[in-house]
């Protein structure tokens, strides 16, 4: 009975001690790297170990042991995911590409009226996130990445029937001094295009905004973003 | 074994199984569909031509007298981004009847390089191709060079190494170096995701240092060597790409943008293969190789950190924290940075500080792994958020806002979410396919107005521009039903029982989904006269419509597949690390009490403890108006003070 009691209380002093160390210095080779990005489970990495044999020993390690803060295999990415594209992706865009390639051109055999879009942004620190002109629903202008307008730019001109069409601007824009403040504004405007002319649609894009400015450093700022459309037509050929 | 993991590029193992998944889907897609006869689908563009003339419409003047013009015109449309534009007038140049005489010209070959290189441009891979292949076919002039670069450009975009070869088959064995370097680049792409890893060295080691794809190739055999456990030959490879001396005047080909990105992933790599090695001075030498203007210098700074951890370097371990911290910009590294930042605390024995910083990470990302949970559930929060990750547009202002999750939270999973690169080239496929469908409507209404205008010539358009667009009809209910989704959602998280609800709403998107993809069907003409041919057109354009909406339901599960992945990886992320905060703070604890210990064990020793000799310092008695002027060791021993020699 006396040695089961000393046996405890030896069992007792000596489990916090060693719970403690062992806490305070976590055992154990992790496996995965250290570095916490994107990288395969290591189901995949496994085969290629295998096939090479043993890692090699570091020859002139100094010391030291992997961080127990190392992420864990099933924190990567999961590359058995099916990420593909459907299988007549490619066909179908091909054939609306060319269907449209082929409206486009007899629309500019058949017709002598023409809409001309331009653009222009107005705005010391505007910067545009993104822009879209779409002509009748149908977006015929995506603004590449770093476009820009400080000029009156032409974005589309084409022949298309005479008569009344709606143009949509669709901008996104960011200040460039916080490009987290950012607005965005959607508008539609009917015109109307006479036989025989062509019309110049000139859209000014006024960005007077200061909340990329202001309010970071005084917590008052304001947004003010306006659209000004122009359009003049004029009898094709003059 | 620990898995290595090279910069934002997937694991390059991964990225041979993932290129070898996306390739099978590509060749079953090859497999599944056969492709038309006339893969630039000029046939119809030709018959149109055919029929026009037989109108006298547009104009009767030829192609040739016009070719530079047009071919010019071009090339100013597509350096400003008209690319629709540029398609359009090049498909009209390159199909008419008198083109053919051209076609082996210097503009000839350059209008269909302009068209392939448009088409490319706008995600229109497979007629792209054809263009290109058709500007060598006949005969190699001195633009087919990068009629080649463009069809490897596209290969390596579409992971479809194969294909690219195929369609470089005829290229001629006496083509310029570079353009054989270009070949032998794709070739050793093909062979790495076919699981050939001496053949693909053996390719890569064929690229000059002149050619633009020698960072890249060398990097990629570096990583090779790596994954099969032959570290040295990987960091010697590295090490050609990362070298400090490579300057842009002693190589002026390598001084562009993608070079610099891939020798800092070079200079991560080395660290990488050092800290594997635990040769930790190496891999912090090498982390301090990325450059301060670099993307990957928060990764840097934090892996750097992690060695000097591991070293048991706890004050250079804080130094390159604080170096991280000063950057002041969000990066992908934070929530573990602030781990490894309160571990360094507890390591140096500053318990109450490193609880304190557990104790702050713990309020903070508690509700933002909750918040990653609740969004999962709802894809199209999901899908929403990723987008707005990946763009870098403001999460809280995104379509995510309809899931039950706040704004900042929001915006906090999209700062920590570490998103998959297949994810942004599904987006991106997304992207172009509403371009189409967008560019197909716009099609749709103009032949509805051609067919008009020939039947009444005199007739002007009258546009249903009275009523607003029906895309705002559609979006006002995509948003009354996102606001019902929301109020569901919230009442499930108060316990309510909203499963009839639930089947109910499921109804209600189903019929939005049957209500915005159905259109008017259109018989399809018989003759070959214009009117015939537009009606055959708006029979196909109205079926493509149909299968575009099939499509774009695939992509958007695929996306979504991806997204909930992300989210899942940093719920698993999150998780982890708010474990190993809760058993820092238990670290914490018990290091206090040991700290305690050992002041007790001290003060028996007759040792006063640090605390108890501050206590005695003048200066913590001081008022704010008053101030204490220690003793400096000044003694003048000889100055008169007035009570020497006093008994």
């Amino acid at each position: 009975m006396k040695t089961t009691r000393i046996v405890f209380a030896l069992i007792l002093a000596a489990v916090p001690a060693i719970a403690t160390f062992a806490s305070a210095q976590p055992k154990g080779k992790p496996s995965v790297a250290a570095a916490p990005v994107e990288a395969a489970a290591p189901e995949a990495a496994a085969p290629a170990a295998a096939e090479a044999g043993p890692v090699p020993i570091p020859e002139s390690g100094d010391g030291g042991k992997w961080s127990p803060l190392n992420p864990t295999p099933e924190e990567m990415r999961n590359t058995s995911l099916d990420a593909g594209a459907p299988v007549d992706y490619d066909k179908l865009l091909a054939d609306v590409a060319a269907l449209r390639a082929r409206v486009a051109a007899v629309a500019d055999s058949l017709y002598r009226s023409r809409v001309k879009v331009s653009v222009q942004i107005d705005g010391d620190h505007a910067k545009i996130a993104s822009l879209a002109v779409a002509l009748d629903d149908g977006v015929v202008f995506t603004a590449p990445s770093a476009f820009s307008a400080s000029d009156m730019t032409p974005v589309y001109d084409h022949a298309l029937a005479p008569g009344r069409h709606a143009i949509t601007i669709d901008v996104e824009r960011k200040d460039s001094r916080d490009e987290s403040f950012r607005t965005s504004q959607k508008s539609r405007f009917i015109v109307d295009v006479p036989r025989d002319n062509k019309l110049t649609v000139e859209v000014k894009i006024i960005d007077d905004s200061s909340m990329g400015a202001d309010f970071p450093s005084d917590q008052s700022g304001k947004y003010d973003l306006r659209f000004r459309v122009k359009a003049v037509a004029k009898p094709v050929g003059k | 074994m620990r898995t290595f993991s090279f910069g934002g590029a997937p694991h390059a193992r991964g990225r041979v199984l993932l290129a070898a998944a996306l390739l099978g889907l590509f060749v079953a897609g090859n497999a599944a569909a056969q492709p038309p006869a006339d893969a630039t689908r000029g046939d119809k563009m030709r018959a149109l031509h055919d029929a026009m003339s037989r109108r006298r419409l547009g104009s009767q003047q030829g192609v040739t007298e016009a070719l530079p013009e047009r071919v010019a015109e071009a090339e100013n449309l597509v350096s400003s981004g008209r690319l629709d534009e540029a398609i359009a007038l090049l498909t009209a140049t390159v199909e008419a009847p008198s083109f053919d005489a051209n076609a082996d010209s210097s503009a000839g070959r350059a209008a269909l390089y302009l068209l392939g290189h448009a088409l490319a441009s706008a995600g229109i891979h497979d007629s792209a191709r054809a263009y290109l292949r058709k500007s060598f076919a006949k005969g190699w002039g001195s633009e087919s060079p990068r009629a080649v670069r463009r069809l490897v450009e596209i290969a390596l975009e579409r992971h479809a190494y194969d294909a690219g070869l195929q369609d470089l088959a005829t290229v001629p064995a006496s083509a310029p170096p570079e353009t054989q370097a270009e070949i032998s680049y794709l070739r050793g792409r093909a062979r790495q995701a076919a699981g050939d890893i001496d053949g693909a060295l053996a390719e890569y080691a064929k690229l000059p240092q002149t050619s633009r794809f020698w960072s890249q190739a060398t990097y990629l055999s570096g990583l090779m060597q790596v994954e099969r456990g032959r570290f040295k030959e990987g960091e010697a490879l590295f090490c050609k790409v990362a070298d400090p001396n490579r300057q842009d005047k002693s190589v002026p080909v390598f001084a562009d943008e993608r070079f610099f990105a891939v020798r800092d992933l070079a200079r991560l790599a080395l660290g990488r293969v050092a800290h594997e090695q635990l040769r930790h001075d190496d891999a912090r030498y090498y982390y301090y190789l990325v450059p301060r203007d670099s993307d990957r210098l928060a990764e840097a700074l934090y892996e750097a950190a992690t060695t000097r951890y591991e070293k048991k370097d706890y004050i250079g371990a804080r130094d390159l924290l604080d170096e991280l911290f000063g950057l002041k910009s969000h990066h992908r590294y934070e929530d573990e940075a602030r781990i490894l930042d309160a571990y360094i605390d507890l390591a140096l024995c500053r318990f109450p500080s490193a609880d304190k910083k557990l104790k702050a990470f713990l309020t903070d990302y508690e509700p933002v792994r909750d918040a990653t949970r609740r969004l999962a559930e709802n894809e199209r929060g999901t899908r929403a958020l990723l987008a707005a990750a990946r763009t870098g547009a403001d999460a809280g202002g995104s379509d995510a806002t309809n899931a039950a999750v706040s704004t900042d939270q929001l915006r906090a999973v999209a700062a920590l979410v570490r998103i998959d690169p297949a994810y942004g080239e599904i987006a991106k496929k997304h992207a172009v396919l509403d371009h189409e469908m967008s560019g197909l409507k716009l099609a749709l209404g103009t032949i509805n107005d051609m067919q008009r205008s020939i039947a009444s010539p005199q007739d002007v358009k009258a546009a249903a521009v009275t009523e607003s667009a029906p895309t705002d009809k559609a979006a006002e209910t995509r948003a009354a039903l996102d606001g019902l989704r929301k109020q569901v959602d919230e009442l499930e998280q108060a316990g309510g029982n909203v499963a009839p609800m639930k089947a109910e709403l499921a109804a209600l998107e189903a019929r939005y989904q049957a209500a915005s993809s159905a259109l008017p069907s259109t018989a399809a003409g018989a003759g070959a006269d214009l009117p015939d041919l537009l009606k055959n057109e708006a029979a196909a354009g109205a079926s493509m419509s149909q299968q575009l909406d099939g499509v774009r339901t695939e992509l958007i599960a695929a996306e979504t597949v991806l997204a909930k992945d992300a989210l899942h990886r940093l719920d698993l992320r999150l998780s982890r690390l708010l474990r190993r905060a809760r058993l820092g703070r238990i670290e914490s604890v018990l290091g206090k009490k040991r700290a305690l210990e050992v002041e007790i064990e001290a003060i028996n020793a007759g040792y006063l403890p640090k605390d108890a000799v501050d206590s005695l310092d003048a200066a913590r008695f001081l008022r704010d108006n008053e101030e204490y002027w220690p003793f400096e060791g000044d003694d003048w021993p000889d100055e008169f003070v007035g009570s020497e020699g006093l008994k």
